[in-house]
């Protein structure tokens, strides 16, 4: 038995110094057997074919491989890399705490924007309560949801992803705008079916309900007509039916951006393209028009034009 | 013993025989749907005189002797078409026309596509129509002619003799805006709150078919349901189903607006109200009324729901002319045209009061 004492044995190490020199061999051969595989003898035949320059960069990468397997197998280097992977569980648990804080953060935000939808309705606005989620969906959609559609875009792709996003905005304004237009419309449709019940009891109460089916519908589309010329006579009703026509047309604005990028790349004209030609078609006539009635002989007196 | 505050032995009986009654008039109106319907509409023989890119000058040739010198053109509005004037015979202004000895030119304005957005009221009235004008006086070699307008055709006519007063001899004005600040029509409410601008910018030419649907709003009980319940009612009828679906042609024949005409209607007139007050511009000149010194007679309807009488009526008040008529018919926009009533009130009326101002 020798006095000396050996350096610290560890299994770990030889496991690993085994494996690199293994890859550093492995990984050797293989790159000296590309040249002969790719029938090529020396990697300088020409660095300007395609040829030429893979085995170039294969050769370069081969020695780079070489290079860093040696350096790693260093008792120094050995030990760093073996210190590594002993604190790589503390990294994991400290990777996965953080990621877990960071979801439960978002899951809460979203459980309190979830929890405003469904706050009760103001209690003197029961009536109106379907127009009250209406409008309370369109001011989360703006509020919450409308932020994600706005961050800013990087990179080659931007504005064409900014457009599209734009589209998608004003999309789902479009169609809030839309069911609350709609819902304006049916309300008279739901007033008028209210009182033509009330009539109804009325007329049953003083045994006067009378047998013809017709009577029944000509007292309701009396009764509609009169809601629809209440309602359509109101500022409400002007001012959604603008903002409906605003979202639309917005709608359609952003949508035809995104129509007018993927048209550029079929081999046909835009409406932008078309739209100047017409432009100068249009300006090109009125000048002729123009010049034509200046050149016209002018009028007699006697009558005759 | 009481009578039952409910009679529902009545209302069953009643209901079974409705339903007996439906039955029997499903199976005629089978047979009147499934066979020949004769429902085309404008076939009064015309021809076309002149064209000047989509537009087009029908001229009808005279039926009897001409009664009167002067011919008279008909300017429709860019909204719908103009062959409402001959929407089935017995029911025809131009007919009318004709058999008064009216020597009749019309102004088809055709179908706007994208290429005309940019056609301003200037173009219209001082292009197009200018054009035409001068074609007829040519033609007929004359000083002056009768001019005619219908609705915004009508706007059109009065901008035009406000603005040619030495090429028109007499004015008949129908159904035609002129006063825009009145809240007894809903289109003039709506109107104010429509953003012009971004609806052009967006649409290029003003779409027919989203106008038509705001028609359809204006009254959508009526419009949307009433008719066709109205419809189911009486479609084994042949007369009924041929006069309804010529009708239904006409209404859902909409060409698109120019962009830049609706764009100034509904800025200067609609919103601004510039043309009853001498302030509105059309092509660098300004709009005055007083300007209008020939004769103007002026028609509208006591029901228009789209051209209320306050819309119409303030006109004569401001012409130049000495000689003006109004005449309010127990009607609506569409009635006075097409009216069993009207159509001896309205187009023989017309070509009176234009031989009274024949020399």
């Amino acid at each position: 038995m020798s006095d000396r004492t050996p350096p610290e044995h560890n299994p770990m190490a030889d496991l690993m110094s085994t494996w690199l020199k293994m890859a550093a061999d492995v990984g050797g051969e293989l790159a000296k057997m590309w040249p002969a595989f790719a029938g090529q003898g020396a990697p300088a035949q020409s660095s300007f074919t395609p040829s030429g320059r893979f085995t170039e960069f294969l050769f370069s990468s081969r020695k780079a491989w070489e290079a860093a397997l040696k350096a790693l197998s260093e008792p120094a280097a050995m030990e760093a890399l073996l210190k590594g992977f002993q604190t790589a569980p503390d990294l994991s648990l400290r990777l996965l705490q953080t990621s877990a804080e960071g979801f439960l953060e978002l899951q809460r935000r979203w459980t309190e924007r979830l929890n405003k939808l469904s706050a009760p309705a103001e209690p003197y606005s029961f009536s109106d309560l379907d127009s009250e989620f209406l409008n309370r969906w369109t001011d989360i959609y703006k509020k919450e949801f409308r932020q994600f559609l706005t961050v800013p875009q990087l990179g080659l792709t931007k504005f064409y992803q900014e457009k599209f996003n734009q589209s998608v905005d004003k999309y789902n304004l479009f169609q809030a705008a839309m069911a609350e237009f709609l819902h304006l419309l049916f309300v008279p449709v739901e007033k008028s079916f209210r009182v033509v019940q009330e009539k109804l009891t009325e007329l049953a109460e003083a045994g006067k309900l009378p047998t013809d089916s017709k009577h029944y519908y000509q007292m309701w589309i009396k009764v509609l007509e009169g809601h629809y010329m209440t309602l359509f006579q109101s500022h409400d009703y002007s001012q959604t039916m603008a903002r409906t026509l605003d979202a639309l047309n917005q709608f359609l604005a952003a949508r035809q951006e995104v129509f007018e990028d993927a048209l550029k790349l079929l081999p046909v004209s835009t409406y932008r393209d078309m739209d100047e030609v017409n432009r100068e078609i249009y300006q090109l006539k009125r000048r002729i028009r123009t010049l034509e009635k200046k050149l016209q002989p002018p009028e007699n007196e006697s009558g005759d034009v | 013993m009481d009578a039952p505050k409910i009679p529902v032995d009545l209302i069953l009986a009643k209901l079974a025989e409705d339903a007996e009654k439906a039955q029997a008039r499903a199976r005629r109106a089978s047979d009147v749907l499934l066979g020949p319907l004769e429902t085309a509409i404008a076939t009064t023989p015309y021809d076309v005189v002149y064209e000047e890119d989509r537009v087009k000058l029908k001229h009808y040739p005279p039926v009897r002797e001409i009664q009167l010198k002067t011919p008279l053109l008909v300017v429709y509005a860019l909204i719908n078409r103009e062959t409402m004037l001959d929407l089935q015979p017995g029911r025809s202004v131009v007919q009318t026309f004709l058999d008064q000895g009216i020597d009749l030119y019309m102004i088809d304005w055709g179908y706007p596509t994208r290429k005309d957005r940019f056609l301003t009221i200037d173009d219209h009235v001082n292009g197009y129509m200018d054009n035409i004008v001068d074609f007829i006086r040519r033609r007929h070699r004359l000083q002056k002619i009768n001019l005619m307008g219908i609705c915004m055709g009508g706007t059109f006519s009065v901008i035009y003799s406000a603005l040619h007063p030495e090429k028109i001899k007499n004015l008949v004005t129908t159904v035609t805006p002129t006063n825009f600040d009145t809240d007894q029509g809903l289109l003039h409410t709506w109107m104010r709150a429509v953003n012009a601008d971004q609806m052009v910018d967006t649409f290029g030419n003003m779409s027919g078919d989203l106008l038509n649907f705001g028609f359809l709003l204006l009254n959508p009980a009526r419009l949307m349901i009433d008719k066709y319940i109205g419809f189911m009612e009486s479609m084994d009828q042949k007369d009924f189903v041929e006069n309804f679906i010529r009708m239904e042609k006409w209404i859902f024949d909409s060409p698109d607006v120019p962009g830049e005409t609706f764009r100034q209607f509904v800025k200067d007139c609609y919103q601004k109200n510039l043309l009853i007050q001498n302030q509105m511009q059309v092509g660098g000149q300004t709009v005055d009324l007083k300007k209008i010194t020939m004769p103007l007679l002026n028609f509208y309807g006591k029901y228009d729901h789209l051209v209320p009488p306050e819309a119409c009526e303030v006109l004569t008040h401001r012409v130049g002319s000495t000689d003006t008529q109004d005449i309010c018919l127990d009607t609506g926009h569409i009635g006075i045209y097409v009216s069993s009533k009207c159509q001896k009130e309205f187009a023989p009326k017309i070509a009176v009061w234009l031989k009274e101002r024949e020399e």
